[in-house]
């Protein structure tokens, strides 16, 4: 109060002085936020691993400068200003002019020679010696259609366009042009058929030029930061284009491209989800998993349900004592009770179905009885009373008093008993053995993770699928969950 | 009234009487319906836990096996024989030791080279009672602190509580799946995220054999949910006017801890330590799913827990008599540990008005 005061009195020291102890809890609070949050975010990393882990794809992940948010690095899509071409020899059929005309030439056989004749006139056979035309056309007694075409070879660079040959795009190399608008094609797939003539002419937009996606680099330049596309690195040195302006090449010595930074930008694939649902057949593990988790948790619930109304309900016989010894089973270690029950249930023929991992809940467990126990004390009796009164009878009691007094408990040994089953390995991993019809989340996921060890993106989106059900049904039971914990554990 | 008639009457007669005119008196009927509601537990114990630990028991004391052509003999306490037989040599440096036909060497203690008839069983014990000795504490000690600062009043505390849980319901299956890589050494985000900075090269966590219970222990910090949950409960508990009689007296943070808070949430810690206890003489899962690539139990065996022994021999190797021997060992360092636990507890827990 005396603090509270002196806020509106006048004097600096009191006033200071409360100032100083509000500041200290707000700073204290803060730090101690702060804090929280700080470990929080330390204690759940892998999760945000898994989470971005699952959202990558392989080539981001061999990316050694990978960083932390699923992003790619930015890439500039750069075409190149020159135009490819090919090296052809062109198989080029000589010709002559002769009276301003072009006539073909042919393989002459005279005189145990080849000579190159060209043709004047074909009905007439009318020929000119192209090594004495002086001579003037002569008469040939030959069959025409049996010479062969003289052939010149040119060593060609040959433009490459993308030519639309009826209605399909082929990558064809220009050797000529005609007069008449037709051009002269050849196919540098299949360089030894003949080259085509097509009534089309060669269009320049059609070119082809080198494309490619070159990798955004921040790159100090001049004291200056600027962002390059890398054309091409040497071990000292490195090319870049400048986006803004593409046809010059910037070419920089003495400099590490290893030690740049990449320009990165957002880059998700959800489709790891699909390819991992695909993957581990993830549908029928699900399946198997929810058969085994909602039938076990109900049998769970109601056989713990029942048991918990006999011990708190009805005072028989060495109830305590057999209260007790149901305690004792927690502590109990599984294995010394697994292996006869295993070899009884591989004798019945159970073994590689889910029923060894859902009959035996079907009859109360120790923790479950523990908890309904432990709330159904607290279910006052005279509720029970004024039933019985009305004539009801245990079982009426059971419906109509207890179990809608005692739910919350039951959810909640409902739901222990469903993320028990969903995240159980070991007894799943005995009993379903090698038959993958029956196989369920656990055992799948770690075989998967066994299998493809290398590839992690898929491994942690299986993983995510996973725990997805567990996650949220303790999200959306939280209180509930929470509290049957401390149920359970603090009061015994 | 009723245990008057009870007492008095003829067996043999009374049951006559009641098959011919049912008489139910309330107090039988009531013991009746007890019965009745108990039943799927007296059931299920009779089948599932009381027969089967009989039958184990038997089991151990023979040679069965399933699938074998070996007849199925009684062998006594041969298994459990055969479990402990050690053979200790004395071998100078470079010399080579000769152990017993059939043994191996487990340990070597100075010159001392400690072979076993079944070396694995005398190593599945000493991985678990290391990883009970240093991952258990430092288990508990972590959620206590959590449960500390959790029950602080901040902003939010709730939402950091239900953080703090959150890793306890992954199955370990994922979790494990999880620090296989997060735990990888040349780019785990542990060591490159989290030491590199500090410029330390980070271990192989997963390879090394010398860093198998340390890695074990990082990964068991995700799964003490349910342990801090307790504490936060056991804190709460703690009547706040036992901290404010601390204060008038001038006791710091540090002194009403330990004078107060320790004391008061000492069932608690007894609780935790004994379920903690429990659960480590069963852990497999987590090391069974980050070894099952290369060989289980990891490199030279150093993540090679009891558990995983038996289910080797019991699932693997099909050798129940063996394996039932194995389980009833296992019950029984679990009684001795918990008792001595026990034991040991009336010294150091403290219970409110005289203890429940």
């Amino acid at each position: 109060m005396n603090r509270l005061m002196s806020l509106f009195t006048n004097n600096p020291a009191g006033r200071r002085g409360y100032l100083k102890y509000d500041a200290y809890k707000y700073i204290g609070t803060g730090m101690l936020f702060m804090f929280l949050v700080l470990l929080a975010t330390v204690y759940l990393s892998p999760l945000l691993y898994m989470g971005s882990t699952a959202l990558k794809s392989e080539v981001q992940l061999s990316d050694p400068d990978d960083p932390i948010i699923p992003q790619g690095a930015k890439t500039y899509h750069y075409v190149s200003p020159d135009h490819e071409s090919f090296k052809y020899t062109y198989r080029r059929p000589v010709t002559l002019e002769y009276n301003g005309e072009e006539m073909p030439v042919y393989e002459v056989i005279a005189q145990g020679q080849i000579l190159n004749y060209a043709l004047v006139d074909a009905e007439t056979a009318l020929f000119i010696d192209t090594g004495n035309i002086e001579a003037g056309p002569v008469e040939l007694d030959i069959d025409i259609s049996s010479l062969k075409r003289a052939i010149e070879r040119e060593r060609l660079e040959v433009p490459l366009y993308d030519v639309d040959v009826n209605g399909e795009t082929k990558r064809l190399g220009l050797i000529e042009k005609y007069e008449d608008g037709s051009t002269l094609w050849m196919d540098p797939e299949n360089i030894n058929v003949e080259p085509v003539r097509l009534p089309i002419e060669a269009n320049p937009d059609n070119l082809v030029r080198t494309e490619s996606d070159l990798r955004l680099y921040h790159v100090p330049i001049d004291g200056e930061t600027k962002v390059l596309a890398l054309l091409e690195s040497k071990r000292n040195s490195a090319t870049f284009v400048d986006p803004d302006n593409p046809e010059e090449l910037i070419k920089l010595d003495d400099i590490r491209v290893r030690g740049l930074d990449s320009v990165w930008e957002l880059e998700f694939h959800p489709e790891n989800f699909k390819d991992a649902i695909d993957q581990i057949e993830y549908f029928r593990l699900f399946r198997n998993t929810l058969i085994m988790s909602v039938i076990g948790g109900f049998g769970a619930m109601i056989s713990a349900t029942l048991v918990a109304y006999g011990f708190t309900r009805f005072n028989i016989p060495y109830g305590n004592i057999l209260f007790l010894i149901l305690l004792a089973t927690i502590m109990l270690p599984p294995q010394v009770t697994q292996i006869p029950t295993y070899i009884v249930f591989r004798e019945i023929g159970w073994i590689g179905t889910l029923l060894p991992l859902i009959v035996p809940h079907f009859f109360a467990n120790a923790y479950n009885v523990f908890l309904l126990r432990q709330y159904m004390m607290g279910i006052p009796l005279e509720l029970d009373d004024a039933a019985r009164v009305d004539g009801a009878n245990p079982l009426q009691i059971l419906w109509h008093v207890i179990i809608p007094e005692a739910r919350p408990a039951m959810v909640a040994a409902y739901l222990f008993h469903f993320l028990f089953a969903w995240n159980d390995f070991q007894q799943p991993l005995i009993y379903i053995g090698g038959n993958e019809d029956n196989q369920v989340l656990a055992v799948g996921l770690q075989r998967f993770t066994q299998i493809y060890s290398s590839q992690q993106h898929l491994m942690m989106a299986a993983g995510i699928l996973t725990m997805l059900v567990p996650l949220a049904v303790f999200f959306l039971a939280q209180r509930i969950f929470m509290q049957g914990v401390v149920i359970t554990g603090v009061e015994k | 009234m009723t245990t008057e008639i009870d007492t008095t009457s003829d067996i043999q007669a009374d049951l006559r009487t009641e098959i011919a005119e049912p008489r139910l008196t309330p107090r039988r009927a009531q013991i009746l319906w007890g019965y009745l509601f108990l039943a799927p537990w007296i059931v299920g114990f009779l089948v599932f836990i009381a027969g089967p630990m009989l039958a184990s028991l038997y089991l151990s004391m023979t040679n069965y096996s399933i699938g074998s052509d070996r007849p199925t003999e009684f062998i006594g306490l041969d298994n459990y024989k055969r479990m402990f037989a050690l053979d200790i040599q004395k071998g100078d440096e470079g010399e080579e030791i000769v152990f017993k036909p059939g043994y191996q060497e487990w340990t070597s203690v100075g010159d001392y080279h400690i072979g076993a008839e079944d070396h694995r069983f005398w190593q599945s014990v000493e991985v678990t009672l290391k990883y009970a000795v240093v991952a258990l504490p430092l288990s508990l000690a972590l959620a206590l602190f959590l449960a500390i600062l959790t029950n602080i009043r901040v902003p939010g505390v709730t939402v950091f509580r239900t953080l703090f849980y959150l890793p306890t319901v992954i199955p370990a299956v994922v979790s494990a799946s999880v620090f296989l890589q997060f735990l990888r050494q040349q780019d785990g985000w542990l060591n490159n995220y989290a030491l590199e900075p500090f410029g330390i090269t980070g271990p192989d966590w997963l390879q090394n054999p010398e860093f198998a219970i340390p890695t074990l222990t990082l990964i068991a910090t995700w799964g003490i949910g349910t342990t801090m949950l307790m504490f936060l409960a056991g804190l709460q508990n703690v009547p706040t006017e036992l901290y404010e009689a601390a204060r008038v007296d001038g006791a710091n943070f540090f002194s009403r801890f330990w004078h107060i808070t320790v004391p008061m949430i000492s069932p608690v810690i007894l609780y935790n330590l004994v379920i903690g206890l429990i659960g480590t003489f069963q852990y497999f899962t987590i090391a069974y799913a980050l070894t099952a690539d290369v060989q289980m139990g990891g490199r030279d065996l150093s993540m090679y827990f009891y558990n995983m022994h038996v289910y080797r021999e019991a699932y693997v190797f099909f050798e129940m008599g063996y394996a039932s021997a194995l389980a009833w060992i296992l019950l029984i360092i679990i009684l001795i540990v918990t008792v001595a636990v026990f034991r040991t507890s009336t010294r150091w827990v403290y219970y409110a008005a005289g203890g429940r």
